[in-house]
């Protein structure tokens, strides 16, 4: 399934929360393809990612 | 995806430049090659591979320098291994290439050059090339690593998914290969904010420790302005008793008979106001004199110091008024004190500059010198302290008895004026003494008073400060509650839709898995159909509704699993070549038959390592029109190397 | 005087255990509780009555409270040095001002002990309890 795919899978779902997974998704396949071992230097990137995202949307 | 063409340089036993070019056409889209078993066919479908992901990700990869190559140059010279591969997708042409090189060692042996290097460039409309600087994240972009072993497929594992324990290969692949792990991270993420955001608002104070400052404050407030408004009121009384009292002592005064008393008491109140005075201002006087109470301490201890400079100086080992300039002028000039010109080497030379060595370093003479005539000083004025402090202490004691001899007075006056004979002037001086009493304890109440204000602008400086904090901390839990909602929706969202995202998937693929089963097997099979149910068993239903697969031959077994990759494959949309290393092997004729029937059409690009054993015949056949491109990997024994040769 | 990198001071310190003591002599509005107009003049005297007792303490590690040297002007500074000369014999702790310092430091950080039990353990107010000191 493509990933743009995966984000329709939530289209019944309010605008805020559709743009928050959308961005989520896009870099968790960003994070999945760059780094093959998920190691502890990896998910403290991704975890300050989903931060900086969710802090964008709540000013939305 | 599609492949376009594959150059080994000095790769394993790929010697030299070799190429293969990958069949395009959208119906003569395979392109096979062959080789007998040891000539090579792996180490291309390793090529390929290397050359995509590297040998971080390429397992069991081994030397790739060519020995053939290594032979053949000179100790310290270099080899060059690469592998490039030219490709497109989304209609965009890439080029890419790998490399390594290494250094033959006088000994023979072979020592690594470099780190493998990786390149990959663009070509754009124009024909120019650009480079992309991360081919990595490209690649991944296109065929992510982690499900490059479904379509660069290894045909020793062919029949993986189709094994009893297969459930959590099955799983997996659906997981990889369908995104879900995408899903699932995204979810664990969010879930992960969720507990950090929880935490720290669990640490920061909310509205309700705001509130509660803010009530203390307004507290402090009251009781400010209760005391604020007390103490106008107090001074107010204070003086209407004074008032009173003045009032009185005008009609005491015309009272002929106490007259001379009233005021002669006038007079002894004022006085007794002045002595007071005088009191307070002795004792701010003599504080400034206390003050430098160590002055008068240190008296002892500055006339030992002094005594010490004394001896020091006294034995020569510091001279008293001699500078130790003045010697060195001396000596330089060869004359002495006195005028008298002396010999270099003579005994007063000598003299002097034992006198110059003995003395002490200019910068503690110097010293020495200053804070003798500083000490000289302080104890001139430390004993003046002293007998300032016992004068003022004198003048203390004679205030503080005449005033006691006033008060003595005023007391006896007031006996008189109440015991006096007339009734109104007993009334009156009763009166006087009780507005007295009564601005007495006012005094003493403004007093505390002051204390209660001062205390209550205090404490609302503090809380002010504080709830400045708080405020700023209850914006920052309002900020964080937010973000604590955002990620829990988020991750609910998922939770409710991963299920069923799944369960979609995996009924996607049993359809297709059934659809291209059936149609490899041979027709008349007793199966009825391919399941994959929740438990994510892979397993063929016969007609009767049971898992046929302890009765599936190990053909079978094998096709099923070729189902379901390519199955997956379809339904997983991934613009990708099937790139299949030796998958016929193990099949039985038959099977293989079916399979290459209807092979091609499951993919849009199809490359075979094959041996000859594995495509004959009817298998053949069957692929034929749909073979593009060909080729024969020759080994030869001699040289252990490999020659691609184009048929 | 020289002043080595390592010994190099323009200040002095007063531990904060004993700070409390120096703020109860001088905060209070009415002098007869505060007899003294600055903690230098206290540190001063406390320097001189731990040298006439023979006391000396060192400050603990803990926080301190730092006089400028400035803000004791010429005399000041002559008191401490003759305490200093006064307490090694020799006139060559001169050239060491941190040796100095310390030297007053410590005298002062017990001598402070003895102005608390003099003037605020005694009954009667400071003020007096201290004239009462000094003309003794």
């Amino acid at each position: 399934m493509q990933k743009n795919r995966l984000a329709e899978i939530f289209k019944d779902y309010p605008p805020t929360i559709q743009h928050l997974l959308k961005e989520v998704l896009q870099i968790e396949q960003q994070y999945i393809t760059a780094n093959l071992n998920t190691n502890s230097g990896a998910l403290k990137e991704i975890r300050e990612k989903v931060d900086e995202i969710i802090e964008e949307s709540c000013k939305r | 995806m599609k492949l376009e063409r594959l150059t080994l340089e000095n790769f394993r036993q790929y010697y030299g430049r070799q190429r293969i070019e990958f069949s395009k056409d959208s119906k003569r889209h395979v392109t096979v090659i062959h080789g007998v078993n040891g000539s090579g066919k792996t180490s291309m479908f390793i090529a390929l591979n290397w050359c995509l992901y590297g040998k971080d990700v390429v397992e069991n990869i081994g030397n790739l320098i060519s020995k053939e190559a290594m032979q053949q140059i000179a100790p310290g010279e270099l080899v060059q291994t690469s592998v490039e591969l030219a490709f497109s997708h989304d209609e965009q042409k890439y080029i890419m290439r790998r490399s390594v090189a290494a250094v033959r060692q006088v000994d023979g042996t072979i020592e690594p050059y470099n780190n493998e290097e990786v390149i990959m460039k663009r070509i754009i409309a124009s024909g120019e090339a650009k480079d992309e600087l991360s081919p990595g994240t490209v690649i991944n972009a296109i065929l992510p690593a982690n499900v490059r072993t479904y379509f660069l497929f290894d045909g020793e594992k062919i029949d993986n998914f189709a094994r009893p324990e297969a459930v959590s290969e099955v799983k997996e692949a659906i997981y990889l290969v369908l995104r879900l792990e995408i899903l699932d991270r995204a979810r664990k993420h969010l879930k992960e904010m969720e507990r950090r955001y929880l935490k720290d608002l669990v640490q920061t104070s909310g509205d309700a420790e705001l509130n509660a400052l803010e009530q203390q404050i307004k507290q402090e407030e009251v009781v400010q302005k209760q005391a604020e408004t007390r103490y106008a009121e107090v001074q107010r009384e204070i003086e209407l008793a004074r008032q009173r009292m003045t009032e009185i002592d005008q009609e005491l005064r015309e009272k002929a008979v106490v007259s001379q008393l009233q005021q002669e008491r006038e007079q002894i109140e004022a006085s007794a106001k002045v002595a007071s005075k005088e009191q307070e201002n002795l004792i701010e006087e003599i504080q400034t004199k206390t003050t430098s109470a160590y002055m008068i301490v240190a008296s002892p201890i500055i006339a030992h110091a002094l005594a010490i400079l004394d001896d020091k100086r006294v034995k020569g080992q510091i001279p008293s008024n001699v500078r130790q300039q003045f010697v060195e002028d001396l000596l330089q000039r060869l004359v002495c004190i006195c005028g008298r010109p002396f010999a270099e080497d003579g005994s007063e030379y000598k003299s002097l500059l034992t006198l110059l060595e003995n003395s002490v370093p200019r910068s503690l003479e110097n010293e020495v010198l200053d804070t003798n005539n500083q000490l000289l000083v302080f104890q001139a004025n430390g004993d003046n302290r002293l007998s300032e402090i016992k004068r003022l202490m004198q003048q203390r004691v004679n205030v503080k008895e005449r005033i006691q001899i006033l008060e003595a007075r005023l007391s006896e006056l007031e006996l008189q004026l109440e015991g006096s004979p007339l009734e109104d002037v007993r009334q009156l001086e009763k009166k006087r003494q009780h507005f007295q009493a009564d601005v007495e304890s006012y005094i003493v109440e403004c007093s505390s008073l002051e204390g209660h204000i001062a205390k209550a602008n205090k404490q609302i400086e503090k809380l002010t400060k504080e709830i400045t904090q708080a405020r700023k901390s209850s914006d920052k839990a309002k900020h964080l509650s937010r973000k604590l909602e955002l990620a829990q929706q988020g991750a609910k969202a998922i939770d409710e839709k991963y299920q069923q995202t799944a369960d979609d998937m995996r009924l996607q693929i049993e359809a297709k898995t059934n659809e291209i089963f059936k149609s490899l097997v041979w027709k008349d099979s007793h199966f009825q159909r391919v399941g994959l149910g929740p438990d994510y068993n892979l397993e063929v239903i016969d007609r009767y509704g049971t898992a046929a697969r302890p009765e599936l031959s190990a053909g079978e077994r094998q096709v099923l699993s070729l189902s379901f990759i390519t199955a997956m494959a379809q339904v997983s949309e991934e613009q990708a070549p099937l790139v299949m290393d030796t998958p016929f092997g193990r099949l039985s004729s038959h099977h293989r038959n079916s399979i290459t029937a209807n092979l091609p059409s499951l993919t849009s690009q199809l490359i075979l390592f094959v041996t000859d054993e594995e495509l004959r015949d009817e298998a053949r056949q069957n692929l034929e029109p749909y073979i593009g491109a060909e080729y024969r990997l020759n080994f030869d024994d001699a040289t252990g190397c490999t020659a691609i040769e184009e048929c | 005087m020289e002043q080595n990198e390592a010994s190099r001071r323009d200040r002095v310190y007063i531990d904060d255990a004993v700070m409390d003591i120096y703020k109860a002599l001088t905060d209070d509005p009415n002098p007869e509780q505060s007899p003294f107009a600055t903690y230098k003049d206290i540190f001063l005297l406390a320097a001189c009555l731990g040298f006439q007792h023979g006391r000396r303490k060192q400050l603990s590690s803990g926080a301190r409270t730092t006089i400028r040297l400035d803000v004791f002007r010429e005399e000041g500074l002559g008191l401490l040095k003759a305490l200093a000369i006064a307490d090694t014999g020799d006139v060559a702790v001169l050239q060491k001002l941190g040796d100095v310092l310390t030297i007053a430091e410590e005298y002062a950080h017990a001598g402070i002990y003895d102005i608390k039990a003099q003037l605020l353990d005694e009954r009667g107010r400071p003020l007096w309890n201290l004239v009462g000191l000094l003309t003794s």
